[in-house]
């Protein structure tokens, strides 16, 4: 019996992580359809400035703390205190600058919508069609 | 089996063994315990201690990014704000280098349980603050690049203070933390020595004690019998014994002591036997004293004796050399005996001869007789013959003449006379040349029934007309013999046998093997011999012969001796006014 609903939880917990998915987006004109997290963490260290079509590639992060930016900086594979180390070194060294930190994935979606050679991420299920789907990050641990 | 019940190498073996293996227990355990003590020590120095310098490092760090932040800020230049600037990338990578080995060494300590998460709590307020001050410092320096300077020391020094203090605070928590875990690890592996030492004292004790119990409990099963057995041995040696060991175990001193103990039990034994003997001897003594008075007084007494001896000795001695005398006296008259005995034989052979030869020149005188005779006749009718012849001119005058015819048949009867005459002798010469045997050698194999037809024939004149010899040969081998003896033998018994019989008589001969031997039984129906004289038949001097000659023997003697001298037997039956029987058995296979 135990077992049993030990069983029916985990699948529950299982439906609840497929939920907790992150979609990487990119404005709609962008001269790619998918994107691998090697490249994205490129981008998003500043290391690839361009896409193909010599357009200037434009980063967005998300400020607020939360799962879908915990998905993501996972996916890219450093933490975010990490990944301001680096761009910290970027602007002072004149490299670059940080990426523009939005305070909802409402702003970061409309801002990925209205910015051409941009890139962002949110949630899934706030994913609209004005822009691009590049991957869709699923988070692996419950 | 008890321990007392051991062999004293068992003894010991267990003893020893068991010391042995408590401190192999002992060993092992604080080899054991060391390993522990050296994974708490290896904690402390290679987690703890490495994590706090970490720690403390990104402390120092930090500081010093603030400090050349501020100094970046004041920079008059922009040759200034790079310079500045390249002292601030190698604290950035430091403070990032220091993570890195912070957490590397977290895993580490993770793994093996010993990371607390208090500390993991205090690590992660220190990353979330650290991200909040990098975006302060990313703010800053964005405002500092564009001369914004009161603005951006603004942002330091209002918010990026208390970040910078909050996550100073953390860092100096986390040394605090790290400092009282190591502390705790040191005290661990404190309290791991204590207890290590105490157990090993406790155990070392231990052993001693054994040792100490077994030790005596060795002196009690060994040393103290050994003791008491080398006491009873002294007095056992200062001649006391009566002694005897308590039986404590059944190791090699029980038996030691049981073997004691049976050896004075010997010893008293043999003692009081030795004693018993020297009594009986003692006694033995006075018994044998007495008896050599006997003794001597016996010796004299056999002195005398013996002196007495000596003389009947002499008288003996003298009767000896008498006997000896009458010994040769009685010898030489022997001698005289045998040759009176040998003159008596040769009379008796000569007188046998004698009888034989006026027997045969009888019986050879009767056909010469006949021959002289028949040819006187043969004689005068060849005159006849003569005459005749003379007195006839004619062949027929001759062929009418009765007398020549008659004169003719009496020279063919007389010659038929004269041939059976001349067999007659030769049959005679031939019997007595068969009877001695002179032509041929001594021992031969012959027909015994051929000895006995020549002796019948030489007693011819005796035997005929008034005794009639019935045969009853039976095949016989032959045998080997002396001829002659043998025959002289025959001739012997058959001439007293027609000498026993009166007028007119039978003698029966038969012949038959009885079982290796040859049995002749020559029997007579003549006078016989009385009972009393039959048992010396074969002695010398006997004659049942009424003869008027002198006649010393039956001529038995001879036949007696010859036959024991052919291994043969010789049996005289007889019956008084009935008749004799002699049977005579000889060996065939007598070489």
């Amino acid at each position: 019996m135990i077992k049993k609903i030990l069983f029916i939880f985990f699948i529950l917990m299982g439906w609840q992580a497929a939920q907790a998915q992150v979609a990487v987006i990119a404005h709609k004109a962008v001269p790619v359809d998918q994107i691998s997290s090697a490249e994205l963490l490129d981008f998003y260290t500043g290391d690839i400035k361009l896409w193909g079509n010599d357009e200037a590639v434009i980063v967005f992060d998300l400020k607020p703390k939360g799962e879908v930016k915990e998905v993501f900086y996972k996916y890219l594979g450093k933490s975010p205190s990490r990944m301001k180390s680096v761009w910290m070194k970027k602007l002072l060294s004149g490299e670059g600058d940080p990426p523009e930190s939005m305070k909802t994935e409402k702003e970061l979606l409309e801002k990925v919508m209205e910015t051409p050679g941009s890139i962002g991420f949110v949630a899934e299920d706030k994913v609209t069609d004005d822009v691009k789907v590049l991957a869709v990050i699923t988070r692996e641990e419950g | 089996m008890k321990f007392r019940n051991l062999k004293l190498a068992h003894k010991q073996y267990i003893g020893f063994d068991f010391i042995l293996l408590v401190m192999v227990i002992v060993s092992i355990y604080a080899i054991n315990r060391m390993a522990i003590l050296r994974d708490q020590i290896d904690e402390v120095s290679n987690n703890w201690l490495p994590r706090a310098l970490a720690i403390s490092d990104i402390n120092k760090n930090t500081s010093d990014l603030r400090i050349n932040q501020l100094q970046y800020a004041f920079a008059e230049d922009q040759a200034g704000k790079d310079a500045q600037a390249e002292m601030i990338y190698p604290l950035i990578d430091r403070i990032n280098d220091n993570r890195n080995t912070y957490e590397t060494l977290r895993e580490s300590s993770e793994k093996s349980g010993l990371y607390s998460d208090e500390e993991r709590q205090l690590y992660e307020a220190f990353d979330e603050k650290w991200d909040e001050y990098q975006e302060v410092s990313i703010d800053f320096f964005l405002l500092a690049r564009n001369n914004k300077i009161p603005e951006a020391l603004s942002v330091l020094n209002a918010d990026g203070r208390d970040i910078f203090m909050a996550m100073s605070k953390s860092l100096e928590d986390l040394i605090e933390v790290n400092k009282k875990d190591a502390f705790n690890a040191s005290k661990n592996a404190q309290k791991t020595y204590q207890d290590t030492k105490r157990v090993a004292i406790f155990l070392l004790i231990t052993t001693i004690v054994l040792a100490l119990v077994f030790t005596s409990v060795l002196i009690r099963y060994i040393t103290v019998p050994v003791q008491e057995l080398d006491k009873a041995a002294q007095t056992v040696a200062d001649g006391n014994l009566d002694v005897t060991l308590p039986l404590r175990s059944k190791d090699e001193i029980g038996s030691l002591a049981n073997s004691f103990n049976s050896m004075t039990h010997s010893l008293r034994e043999a003692t009081d036997r030795l004693k018993h003997q020297a009594d009986e001897l003692q006694q033995q003594n006075v018994a044998l004293q007495e008896a050599q008075v006997e003794l001597e007084e016996k010796s004299q007494r056999l002195e005398k004796q013996n002196t007495e001896i000596e003389e009947k000795n002499t008288d003996l001695e003298k009767q000896k050399m008498e006997i000896m005398k009458k010994n040769l006296d009685l010898h030489e008259t022997m001698e005289q005996l045998r040759s009176t005995q040998q003159q008596l034989l040769m009379k008796e052979k000569m007188a046998a001869l004698g009888d034989l030869v006026a027997g045969i020149a009888h019986e050879i005188n009767n056909p010469i007789g006949t021959v002289t005779s028949s040819t006187d006749v043969t004689g005068r009718c060849l005159q006849k013959i003569e005459i005749v012849l003379e007195e006839s001119k004619t062949l027929e005058e001759l062929r009418k003449n009765s007398q020549l015819p008659k004169a003719l048949r009496l020279i063919r009867d007389n010659v038929r006379v004269t041939l059976v005459a001349g067999e007659r002798i030769a049959t005679i010469v031939k019997s007595l040349k068969n009877f001695a045997r002179l032509d041929e050698a001594t021992y031969q194999v012959v027909d015994i029934h051929e000895g006995l037809e020549s002796a019948i024939t030489l007693l011819g004149n005796e035997l005929r007309g008034r005794i009639e010899v019935e045969r009853h040969y039976n095949e016989l081998p032959k045998i080997g013999c002396y001829p002659s003896e043998l025959n002289q033998v025959f001739m012997n018994v058959l001439r007293n046998a027609s000498q026993a019989i009166g007028e007119n008589g039978t003698i029966g001969i038969s012949t038959n093997r009885n079982n290796g031997n040859v049995e002749i039984q020559i029997s007579d129906n003549g006078k016989g011999i009385a009972a009393e004289k039959l048992d010396n038949i074969f002695d010398f001097s006997f004659t049942s012969s009424s003869d008027k000659r002198v006649k010393m023997t039956s001529g038995l003697t001879t036949a007696y001796n010859i036959i024991q001298k052919h291994h043969g037997d010789i049996i005289a039956e007889s019956q008084l006014g009935e008749g004799t029987t002699i049977t005579i058995l000889l060996p065939v296979s007598h070489s």
